[in-house]
């Protein structure tokens, strides 16, 4: 067990720089994700801290320990892949054993070891099966096991709910969260899956095109995103972004969507900038069948009912409007319907660099 | 499949089973009542008892499988290590795989004439750079030499032969995924416990043909030999293939070389039948 810590690491493949500069701490126990889409050098940083890459610049500790130019195998890891990459020819019980074996531990504390990861992850009756004959949902859970019967200082895990199907997915993630709790090894998740992101993580650390977005906890990157990108890629559907301008009104301050002049919003903050962007989470806009002042009217496009609420939606002047709603009559298709935002949800980013404004 | 497909199925690979019965059967068939024969007169199994316990000193089994061991196990080591050291070097391996092909594709008798040349005592290249160690010109006899005559030519054969397990072995490496050995690399494994655990069994169809192929060849191997040194010197390298040739081209003993040629046969299958098994079943593993 032991916290990471990054300084400066950069990794570029020939010309291409797939990790930019990056600083950051993970501390002891803790579950942290690299969040974000593919390419954004989530799984290059996962591998950087493996050793399974070589850094163009910057120092990884381990503990108090620099590893930066340690091989894989004296950095004491233990490492979950997308596609398990288990050891086709050899069974569940020897792909356990393995690591064991590469550290010389004797037999009888093998044995033990097997049999206490196999009862927890309740491969007790697959242990003399081969790989190519468990399930996704297995292999995944023998992965898993291979990781943890070492008892390593942190677990790396690239995507390992990804190759399994949308339900066992989610039971997974719940057990996977649930062992890290209970082993207390901290852990570097990566996914592109901002759902199994932000259920599963201490802290997340959003990624783009090599570079750190945003790092803090599931819910200020939620309630706080500190820019556009990232409030449109944490978040289903994503936030809804217009164009606005800022302008006195009396002696409050109101924006205005540029798209559509008469919808207004009061200014959470005194001093906006003259022209800005305006983000609203599909989740804040309540729809209305009857007009309302302020309110952006616009037609019903689709209706997409997901169970305890739905998601619409609608075509206005301003454009494709989000909207998640827990509405008890639905809209009909092409029905024209009022939008509103709920005060105080509203985020500002800058309309240049779109860095958010404000609190 | 029903049985009525099953009987179309039959009926259409029939014609191919039927040409390779007329190919491959019949001569073998010839060949094993020919070998009970002698100048017309049925001797049952006197060729082969000749074969075997001959007073001849002639050892044309022994040779053959001794050559075929030292060859098939050197080249074996050696593709191998090569295919290794060039996988992810992409362009050594360019480099490497133009070059090495070279021994692989001049023809057999080109290339142990070569050798003959290169291990000549008198003038050969080998031991004027041997005299550079202190060991004077035609000191060494490569070729003449009872006790080295078979290390020459199978050194030669490796020669030819070594690029062959090396392209099989490559080309099996490179199908390879990356991530088990990536996993084994975390996992904290040493380099040996790597190649054991890990890349040999997962590189095991790979070797398993390249040994088949090098077994088959090196079993009846002809060309090189007799280039080199015709069977001699005192029968040294004296293989069954020449055993087959020689009473059958010098001396008309048709019956003899057909036994001879029957035992081949049986020998190679007696040696690559369990490297087929053992492929068969590797592969189903993985299926």
């Amino acid at each position: 067990m032991a916290s990471i810590r990054l300084e400066g690491v950069s990794k570029a493949f020939g010309a291409v720089q797939a990790l930019r500069p990056t600083s950051l701490e993970v501390s002891d126990a803790e579950f942290f994700t690299f969040l974000g889409p593919s390419g954004c050098g989530k799984t290059t940083l996962l591998r950087l801290v493996a050793g399974l890459e070589e850094p163009t610049s910057g120092e990884i500790y381990i503990g108090e320990r620099c590893v930066t130019r340690l091989k894989p195998k004296d950095r004491d890891l233990a490492m979950v892949f997308q596609n398990y990459a288990l050891y086709p020819h050899m069974t569940v019980r020897e792909n356990l054993a393995f690591p064991l074996e590469a550290k010389h531990l004797p037999r009888g504390e093998i044995q033990a070891r097997i049999e206490e990861v196999a009862r927890r992850l309740e491969l007790a009756g697959l242990l003399d099966r081969r790989p190519r004959q468990l399930s996704g949902g297995q292999q995944q859970r023998v992965a898993l096991g291979r990781a943890i019967v070492r008892n390593p200082r942190a677990f790396l895990m690239d995507e390992p709910l990804s190759n399994l199907d949308a339900k066992l997915r989610i039971q997974m993630r719940g057990e996977l969260k649930r062992l890290q709790k209970d082993l207390g090894i901290t852990t570097l998740y990566v996914t592109h899956d901002q759902e199994e992101a932000m259920t599963m993580s201490d802290r997340i650390a959003v990624l783009r095109e090599g570079a750190v977005q945003q790092c803090g906890s599931p819910e200020e990157i939620y309630r706080r995103p500190r820019n556009r990108w990232v409030g449109e890629f944490v978040g289903t559907p994503p936030m809804n972004v217009f164009e606005a301008t800022a302008e006195r009104r009396g002696g409050a301050v109101v924006l205005r969507a540029i798209a559509a002049p008469s919808v207004r919003f009061p200014s959470p903050i005194p001093e906006p900038p003259e022209k800005l962007l305006v983000g609203i989470r599909p989740e804040h806009i309540l729809i209305h069948r009857a007009p309302l002042p302020d309110a952006l009217p616009g037609r019903v496009h689709v209706v997409e009912p997901v169970g305890d609420c739905s998601i619409i939606a609608i075509r206005t002047d301003a454009g494709l409007v989000n909207v998640k709603a827990a509405v008890e009559e639905l809209p009909e298709m092409d029905e024209v319907v009022y939008l509103t935002a709920l005060a105080g949800k509203l985020h500002l980013f800058a309309r240049e660099t779109g860095e958010r404004i404000g609190p | 499949m029903g049985f009525q497909d099953r009987g179309v199925g039959a009926a259409l690979v029939a014609p191919a089973l039927l040409l390779l019965a007329v190919m491959l059967l019949l001569p073998q068939a010839h060949a094993l009542v020919l070998s009970l024969f002698e100048e017309g007169r049925f001797v049952g199994l006197k060729h082969y008892r000749a074969l075997f316990a001959g007073a001849d000193p002639v050892r044309p089994i022994g040779n053959t499988l001794a050559f075929t061991a030292a060859s098939v196990s050197t080249s074996l080591i050696l593709g191998f290590g090569i295919a290794v050291l060039l996988d992810r070097r992409r362009r050594a391996q360019r480099l490497v795989r133009s070059l090495a092909i070279a021994p692989f594709v001049i023809p057999p008798i080109v290339g142990a004439f070569s050798w003959k040349m290169m291990l000549d005592p008198n003038f050969g290249v080998l031991n004027y750079f041997l005299t550079f160690l202190g060991v004077p010109m035609g000191r060494i006899e490569w070729l003449s030499d009872p006790r080295l005559a078979m290390a020459s030519v199978v050194l030669t054969d490796v020669w030819m032969n070594t690029p062959f397990v090396m392209l099989v072995v490559l080309a099996g490496l490179q199908a390879l995924p990356r991530s088990p050995f990536e996993a084994a690399a975390i996992d904290g494994a040493s380099g040996w416990l790597v190649l054991r655990r890990v890349l040999l069994p997962l590189l095991a169809p790979s070797l398993l043909v390249a040994a088949i192929f090098r077994t088959v060849f090196a079993l009846r191997e002809f060309a090189t030999i007799w280039v080199m040194t015709q069977g001699g010197p005192v029968n040294a390298t004296y293989v069954l293939s020449m055993d087959v040739y020689r009473p059958l081209f010098l001396y008309a003993r048709e019956g003899y070389s057909a036994a001879v040629g029957f035992v081949m046969l049986v020998l190679t299958f007696t040696l690559t039948l369990p490297l087929m098994v053992r492929l068969y079943r590797v592969s189903i593993a993985r299926a």
